[in-house]
């Protein structure tokens, strides 16, 4: 594939953003059920962008050169944790056993990350499609129609998980939040992956993630008129992942339906 | 075809949901009862050839809720109550409530409750007169002490450590051994040491099965996501 500067750039750019956020949600939100601090995020994604474009810029971008390049910078990211950084607070340094590190770290970090760059090639092989339909497309109307997406979508979440599941309202900043995540994930989802029956199904099952992940990371739910709560492992997913899932795929299954030919990106 | 997707994934849901009443968190027990030992040296708490003979147990009940180093940190759920007779003193330790940071933020405390974490030694986490150890339970609270039925302290910082491996094979109690405070106590802390444990349940089921559920989505993404790439050339 291409070994264009800019191209790189982008490409390890989101490689390094999409394989960390994975990482938030699988490795370390569903296996190990711990946060290792900023300063391991900031590090390792741009320790991952890094090795992607200098390994792209010998290799290109493919998927046996993903499984290459990111061996390599799992084997790097293990060692920097083994002997030069703790995770954690900084004033309260945690260093990791060998066992952490080098057992189920390697394995675990390896699938994650080569989750991320797999994804990424296939978005770099399939955006050229979603962009040539959406050059056609009126912009106030892509804003309308993600816009009610939007609103209906959190609705349809709002009333399993809330209404059913949880029988308790998250607030009004919970939906705001929630809100503005979905309009932006829709916006970019809709203009580089589009919704054919791949990007339809990814798509929900993305977008469920990336509100699991808002939700176990930064989102607490309750404010503003009550003290905000972090929801816990089992009800984000045990409750809120399936529940968002179904939404997710009923309302993008619907929208995708809706749209003319032509413009079903 | 959607439709299909659709009845998979409610099916799918509402297997899902059948988990979501299990308990949070992972939980563990640990307990001993009968000869133990109690460090009586003026200078140092852990100096274990230094000690008396006591008669006491230990019962441990800890719940380990994540350690995210979030905006809004979750705080484990600890339990430990142990009785020994010293110097023809009754003395009843009760912790149940966990320590989420060290007082003055001198190292973590995992907030309250860490399994098979490296801690001592060279470690940087507590004290480095012990070798490095890893305990199957290590868990930081405030502790309430009675002696002869009079309360002594109310919260006095503890640390207990389950450990069924050498080179410290046992259960050991620590009650305010870095300042040394407690000033109706001899020395003014309390280190006491069993060296055989009666009973000890980790949540190894739980734990084995976050991490076979995390493999087999990880697996199934990127089986899926290297599918999709393959497809797209």
């Amino acid at each position: 594939m291409t070994r264009k500067v800019n191209e790189l750039i982008k490409f390890s750019f989101f490689t390094g953003i999409m394989a960390l956020f994975f990482d938030a949600v699988i490795g370390h939100g569903l296996l190990w059920d711990n946060d290792p601090y900023w300063n391991y995020w900031i590090v390792d994604s741009f320790l991952l962008a890094t090795v992607t474009f200098i390994a792209s810029s010998f290799t290109g971008i493919g998927i046996w050169q993903g499984f290459i390049t990111i061996g390599v910078h799992t084997l790097l990211l293990e060692t920097y944790y083994d002997v030069l950084s703790p995770v954690g607070l900084p004033q309260e340094p945690l260093w990791l056993s060998k066992y952490d590190v080098w057992i189920v770290g390697y394995s675990t970090h390896f699938l994650v990350y080569l989750t991320g760059y797999l994804f990424l090639v296939w978005i770099w092989r399939r955006k050229h499609k979603a962009k040539n339909i959406m050059e056609d497309f009126k912009v106030r109307k892509l804003a309308l129609i993600i816009a009610l997406s939007a609103i209906v979508v959190l609705l349809l979440e709002g009333i399993i998980t809330q209404g059913f599941l949880f029988k308790e309202f998250f607030g009004v900043t919970f939906l705001i939040q929630r809100f503005v995540l979905t309009f932006i994930f829709l916006l970019i989802w809709l203009n580089y992956v589009g919704l054919d029956l791949k990007g339809f199904i990814t798509g929900s099952f993305l977008l469920s993630l990336y509100w699991l992940t808002y939700n176990m990371y930064l989102g607490p739910i309750g404010l503003p008129t009550s003290f905000p709560r972090y929801l816990d492992y089992n009800e984000l997913w045990f409750k809120v992942f399936p529940s968002s899932l179904i939404s997710a795929l009923i309302v993008l299954g619907t929208v995708r339906r809706f749209l003319p030919k032509g413009e079903k990106a | 075809m959607i439709n299909r997707i659709l009845v998979i994934f409610f099916i799918i849901f509402s297997s899902f949901n059948q988990f979501a009443f299990a308990t949070d968190g992972l939980p563990a027990t640990a307990s001993t009862k009968g000869k133990g030992s109690i460090v009586d040296d003026r200078e140092s708490p852990y100096n274990l050839n230094n000690k008396k003979t006591i008669q006491g147990s230990i019962n441990i009940s800890v719940k380990e809720l994540g350690n995210r180093w979030s905006q809004i940190q979750n705080i484990d759920d600890v339990n430990v109550i142990s009785e020994f007779t010293y110097e023809n003193s009754h003395y009843k330790i009760i912790i149940n409530k966990a320590m989420p940071r060290h007082p003055f933020g001198k190292y973590t405390t995992f907030f309250g409750v860490a399994y098979h974490e490296e801690i001592n030694g060279d470690t940087f986490i507590g004290t480095s007169e012990l070798p490095k150890l890893t305990p199957d339970i290590a868990l930081w609270g405030w502790a309430e002490i009675i002696r002869d039925n009079k309360v002594i302290a109310k919260m006095a910082p503890a640390h207990v450590k389950v450990m069924s491996s050498p080179p410290l094979k046992g259960i050991i109690l620590e009650v305010d051994t870095e300042s040394k405070g407690l000033m109706e106590v001899p020395n003014g802390y309390l280190t006491v040491f069993w060296s055989k444990i009666d009973s000890l349940n980790m949540p190894e089921t739980q734990e084995k099965q976050r991490e076979r559920i995390g493999w087999i989505v990880l697996i199934i993404m990127n089986t899926g996501f290297l599918w999709l790439a393959v497809k797209e050339k």
